[in-house]
């Protein structure tokens, strides 16, 4: 037999069998296919009723967040607004203070001025008083003795006066003259409140004329006999400068540092401090 | 202004009485001056190249010093002999000034005292080439100066310049209002200064960073950075001595610093300011007081201190509820008084107040005037005034209440009067 022929042969049966298999998977796959349908629609009620959980779950979720974020807003403003009342209060307090403050230098300053207008009327007055005097000696009582002039002392200008001429000595030039009146001042009216001042204008009247060395000297005088009065740090921040002008640095600074602790408040302190610490601009 | 005191006479007759050194009858003389308050000084005429610009200078110099009446007769004649001075006595003159210009660059002076009828001074002076450039003005000035000397005992300004902004730069002009320039290589500047020396001067620079003081040789060009690092640097004054340099810094207020100008000490502070203003030091002639402006009492005030800072006091007197605003200060050569600007009726005025009693006195009312700065003569002060309309600087007699008009065109202020040039006496 050739192989053509048994080629022939063997196809029909092969084409009845296939053909009769098509037959039998056609209606089996309308049972899948009615099947795989079914699932789909299972499949879909499943998932629209699971989103509709999902829905009603975030639903509640959200609500839940909002009234969450609506108590943490009101929490917030709450606290925005004692925040800004704070501030508001921090502000006015700082004012207050700085307007407190500004009014207290505005006194001493005033006060300052007033104490050389008071100074000039007490001359005036001491003046007065010796005027109207007859004789030569004052009675005590034309004289203020709580000023530090004893009853009974010899006629002449009371301390306010003495110390008026002194300064306007000193600011003349004639220097000498000027420590005449407050020596004077200071031996005649040895308790007198101005003693600090008279014996300050002393040592000026030294350095008028460039005698460092006297000068100095009568600085440490004002500072050791009258360390309460407010001449005291005036003279050592004096004696401290001069002795930076001269290179002798470690002098100056300890006289600086002196300042600063023992009167810390005072206008030669903020100075002083100055020179303790790094150069300024 | 007020119109210059010179004679109004007819040159003719007047030549011809000068040269006969007889008066001539029917001459009308109207003087505008008032004898006894200043002495006459008549200027006889001169011949040379340049002589008519030399008696002019010298006459409106003499002039604007305030302290003589200048006789200056247009034209006349150069007398040759003898002077009459009977004749010029006559004339309301006290003194008669007599130029001559001998041909060799030189200008001989001569001033004739008729009282004693002799010739009290005699100089001659070398005027430098080219004539009529600023150094040959200069010189001219300095023989006015000269010449007011010799008769009032009192050196004049004419030989000064004043340093000023103007379009935001430094400008200089000279006292008389002539050779006004601009400083050159000079940004933007403010509050300028005179070192004593009148060679070296001080500014503050405005930058994008803040304000530094910067020092400039005019001779050589050089110039230094002066402050530190400090945003804002302001208003620079040199000390009398010039050694030191005091200016305003600070970054929160400003406090005034000392720098020295030699030696490696850094600058110190004079002032504890609090972060008020402190700012615009003056010094005192003497060097041993400093005047500025502060804000510590809440408005600002002038305050003196001592100059290492002690000892700081009010200066302008007010009361609680005076919200009057003080500034500017400039201390007078002489030490007796201090300058500053003031607000009355909101408008800023210049007042000066007496350190020995404190007493103030207002010296101008029309228009705005502030900025006031001190001539070396303490006598006159340089200003600041709209009162022509725009800006400009105006020169104020202090004694007469004199002013005239310094500076001319765009805006000028802030000026300084600086001090008498290098070679004048």
């Amino acid at each position: 037999m050739s192989p053509a022929r048994l080629s022939r042969l063997l196809l029909a049966p092969a084409v009845l069998l296939t053909a009769g298999a098509c037959f039998a998977t056609r209606a089996d796959l309308r049972i899948v296919q009615g099947d795989v349908l079914a699932v789909r629609d299972s499949v879909r009620v499943s998932r629209l009723a699971a989103e509709r959980r999902d829905s009603l779950a975030r639903a509640a979720t959200d609500s839940a967040l909002a009234r969450v974020v609506a108590a943490l807003a009101t929490v917030g403003d709450s606290v925005v607004a004692v925040r800004g009342a704070t501030q508001r209060m921090d502000g006015a307090l700082r004012e207050d203070l700085h307007a407190i403050r500004q009014q207290l230098i505005t006194i001493q300053e005033l006060t300052g001025q007033s104490q050389r207008r008071i100074q000039e009327l007490r001359a005036d007055l001491e003046s007065d008083a010796v005027d109207r005097t007859p004789g030569a000696v004052v009675p005590p009582a034309a004289v203020d003795t709580s000023r530090g002039t004893a009853a009974g002392a010899p006629a002449g200008p009371g301390p306010a006066q003495l110390y008026q001429l002194g300064q306007d000595q000193l600011r003349r030039g004639s220097n000498a003259a000027a420590r005449g009146a407050f020596t004077t001042l200071l031996t005649q009216h040895p308790s007198s409140d101005l003693g600090p001042d008279a014996l300050y204008g002393i040592a000026e009247s030294f350095t008028a004329e460039g005698n460092g060395v006297r000068a100095d000297s009568v600085y440490h005088l004002v500072a050791t006999r009258y360390p309460q009065s407010e001449r005291a740090p005036i003279a050592l921040y004096k004696r401290a400068t001069a002795y930076r002008l001269v290179g002798q640095t470690e002098r100056a600074q300890t006289l600086y540092r002196q300042i600063v602790e023992t009167y810390p408040s005072s206008e030669s302190a903020r100075l002083a401090q100055g020179f303790l610490t790094p150069r300024r601009p | 202004m007020r119109l210059r005191p010179f004679l109004v006479v007819s040159s003719v007759v007047l030549s011809a009485a000068l040269g006969a050194q007889e008066p001539a009858p029917g001459v009308r003389i109207g003087l505008t001056y008032a004898p006894g308050t200043r002495p006459g000084v008549y200027i006889l005429p001169m011949r040379g190249a340049g002589a008519d610009s030399v008696r002019g200078i010298v006459a409106r110099d003499l002039d604007h010093g305030d302290r003589v009446a200048v006789i200056a007769p247009e034209g006349g004649v150069v007398p040759s002999g003898p002077l009459n001075y009977a004749l010029y006595q006559r004339l309301g003159a006290a003194a008669v000034l007599q130029m001559t210009m001998p041909g060799d660059g030189s200008l001989q002076v001569a001033l004739h005292e008729l009282v004693s009828s002799t010739v009290r001074n005699s100089q001659r002076f070398v005027l430098p080439q080219p004539a009529f450039g600023p150094g040959w003005r200069l010189a001219v000035h300095r023989v006015a100066d000269e010449v007011e000397r010799w008769v009032t005992g009192q050196q004049g300004v004419a030989a000064t310049r004043v340093l000023f902004v103007r379009g935001g730069t430094l400008w200089q002009v000279d006292a008389d209002g002539e050779n006004a320039m601009p400083v050159p290589g000079v940004g933007a500047a403010l509050g300028p200064a005179w070192h004593p020396n009148g060679s070296t001067i001080a500014w503050t620079e405005l930058g994008d960073a803040g304000s530094r003081i910067l020092m400039r040789d005019l001779t050589s060009g050089r110039t230094a950075v002066m402050s530190g690092r400090a945003a804002a640097n302001l208003s620079p004054a040199f000390a009398p001595d010039g050694a030191q340099l005091a200016y305003a810094a600070g970054n929160d207020g400003t406090d005034i610093v000392v720098r020295p100008l030699a030696g490696d000490d850094g600058a110190y502070a004079i002032t504890a300011g609090r972060g008020s203003t402190n700012a615009q030091p003056t010094f005192s002639p003497d060097g041993r007081r400093v005047a500025f402006t502060t804000s510590r009492l809440g408005r600002n005030e002038i305050y003196i201190s001592d100059s290492d800072g002690a000892n700081p006091e009010l200066l302008t007197t007010s009361g609680f509820g005076d919200q009057l605003y003080r500034s500017d200060p400039s201390w007078s050569p002489d030490g007796r008084t201090v300058a500053f600007s003031t607000q009355i009726e909101g408008r800023f005025q210049v007042a000066t107040i007496a350190l020995r009693d404190r007493s103030v006195k207002q010296h101008t009312s029309e228009g705005i005037n502030e900025d006031p700065s001190w001539a070396p003569d303490a006598r006159h002060l340089v200003f600041t005034s709209n009162r022509g309309g725009s800006r400009q600087l105006w020169v104020l007699d202090t004694e007469s209440g004199r002013m005239r008009q310094l500076t001319r065109g765009s805006v000028a202020r802030m000026a300084a009067w600086g001090p008498r040039l290098p070679g004048a006496r």
